[in-house]
């Protein structure tokens, strides 16, 4: 037996216009309980990434930095900055009790690079002090990092010939990290040796960005570890009373921040989705039961030609189930078009830690969408189809005779 | 005289032929994508090239709307397929485009013609059975 024999699909084909608008309806139901849930899964995966990439328990940075927001913007939206302070604001840091490891980075912003007309952010660290940075390439590069090497971010694309030059000075690529969903995807880093042969080739090429700190003993930040036994928020105190001109954080207060804002973003996608579930339920419910009012001659018709009760009901169930998956794998169709090819610019626009969960999760996300889609449908149409069962059939043809 | 008739398809192919030209136009363009020594950026070429494929899709779709022959339409539709492909391997591929995949060319470019090309071979590939199934009646 055809497909299209079947009377529910005879019932939707004939009236295409009404089968297209609830087939729409359920549609939009699915975009925006799949984009939604994508959405807020995706933001705090990219929060995980975050705190596991963090790596310091303290980051300190010179004071314009934390009052101007720089090392967020660097490490969050990857928008090129840099900051300085003298080497010797390490030593200190160094001598004071609980701290463990301390780790020089250093920020440079390049004028631009290869054929963009932006800047990138080039990090460079210390191989023999690193903690923070080192473990993460070497999930994808287990070679040393050698002078003139350079390792990127998920988002930066390899020239073929793997040669990148900045301030004149040509270096090669050695391995691409995975993607953190932070600006952290945008940067390029650097052994020390290499960030100090840039710096000298940007302060020849004209470039100024040091001013009252010697070039040679500039430092960015410095990533600390804390002792066993000793509390962080205490390090992090003595640091900021013993050692002038630099503001400590606690990394734990970093991610707090970002996760308060999160929680904004996911409340509010939350409730959203709810409100559309909810919106799409009601119009659904008034929309089959108009269609059960217009189609009780029908009803009662095939009643008394020997249809039950219940084949009623499951002529109307048929039909909305229909609707309902045809509605729901379009609108999660359309979801896919719009939330993965465009997540560059999703996570630009919210300026937040933005990671696409993996591609198993992303399933069972589509699958429980196109569950609640359906569920709506389904639900409408068990209400309907009880009413219908209800009506009487001799009473229905006596009204309209 | 063949009857004119218009059906779901050949609105949609008109719908997203017109929006991947006006989009190319006005809202899926790169950054200024001119470099400092004053030559264009690849980005600048890769858009130039979108924007002719996209106008060629969108003449396509309105003689598709109103040609009435059903193998006509067909071939016009059979025709598209080729050239979205093309527009899909375009940004990237066959055209490298900036370094940062934040650029606009990457984030808002690549993508919105991508996805105007999928569903140009979506709704042609759509079309293309409709047209059959209505000759063979």
């Amino acid at each position: 037996m055809k497909f299209a024999r079947y009377p529910s699909v005879k019932n939707l084909r004939r009236k295409h216009a009404r089968t297209a608008a609830l087939v729409i309806l359920t549609a939009f139901l699915a975009f925006s309980i799949f984009g939604g849930s994508v959405i807020v899964a995706s933001l705090q995966n990219g929060l995980e990434s975050y705190k596991s990439r963090l790596g310091a328990d303290i980051v300190a940075v010179p004071n314009e930095a934390r009052s101007k927001g720089t090392l967020d913007d660097i490490l969050l939206q990857g928008i090129p900055g840099y900051f300085y302070m003298d080497s010797s604001k390490l030593d200190k840091i160094r001598t004071i009790e609980g701290v463990e490891i301390a780790s020089p980075q250093f920020y440079l912003a390049t004028s631009s690079a290869g054929c963009c007309s932006t800047s990138v952010q080039i990090i460079g660290f210390d191989p023999e002090t690193d903690f923070s940075i080192q473990p993460w390439i070497r999930e994808n590069y287990s070679g040393s990092i050698g002078d003139l090497d350079l390792i990127v971010g998920s988002n930066i694309s390899i020239p073929v010939d793997r040669r990148l030059t900045f301030y004149n000075t040509e270096c090669r690529v050695v391995a691409q990290l995975d993607q953190t969903g932070t600006g952290l995807d945008s940067a390029i880093y650097a052994n020390m040796n290499t960030i100090k042969q840039m710096m000298e080739s940007s302060q020849a090429l004209g470039f100024n960005y040091f001013s009252d700190v010697d070039a040679d003993r500039a430092i960015s930040s410095v990533m600390i570890k804390v002792k066993d036994g000793y509390s962080v928020e205490d390090v992090t105190g003595d640091i900021n009373i013993h050692v002038r001109r630099v503001e400590a954080t606690q990394a734990k207060a970093m991610v707090s921040s970002i996760s308060g804002g999160l929680s904004s973003v996911s409340a509010m996608i939350g409730g959203l989705i709810a409100v559309v579930w909810i919106l799409a339920f009601v119009i659904l419910m008034i929309a089959f039961t108009m269609i059960a009012n217009e189609r009780t001659k029908e009803f009662a018709i095939l009643r008394v030609i020997g249809a039950s009760q219940g084949m009623l009901s499951g002529l109307i169930r048929t039909e909305s189930v229909i609707i309902s998956v045809g509605g729901a794998v379009i609108g999660t169709a359309l979801t896919c078009l719009m939330v993965f090819p465009f997540s560059s610019l999703i996570r630009s626009q919210l300026e937040l830690p933005y990671l696409l969960p993996d591609a198993l999760l992303i399933c069972l996300i589509a699958v429980g969408s196109i569950t609640a889609s359906v569920l709506a449908g389904l639900l409408t149409s068990v209400i309907t189809g009880r009413r219908i069962s209800k009506s009487e059939t001799g009473l229905v043809l006596r009204e309209d005779a | 005289m063949k009857k004119f008739r218009i059906g779901a398809t050949d609105i949609a192919l008109l719908v997203i032929g017109i929006l991947f030209f006006v989009g190319m136009l006005l809202w899926f363009d790169p950054c200024d994508h001119v470099k400092d020594d004053g030559s264009f950026m690849n980005c600048h070429w890769a858009d130039v090239i979108l924007t002719g494929l996209a106008a060629v899709v969108s003449v396509i779709s309105l003689a598709h709307f109103f040609i009435p022959d059903e193998r006509m339409k067909a071939g016009l539709s059979a025709a598209l397929i080729p050239v979205s492909i093309f527009a899909c391997i375009i940004p990237g591929n066959l055209i490298s485009l900036c370094m940062m995949s934040e650029m606009r060319c990457r984030a808002v470019m690549t993508p919105a013609a991508i996805v105007c090309a999928i569903l140009v071979i979506i709704a042609s590939a759509a079309d293309i059975a409709v047209q059959l199934r209505r000759r063979s009646k």
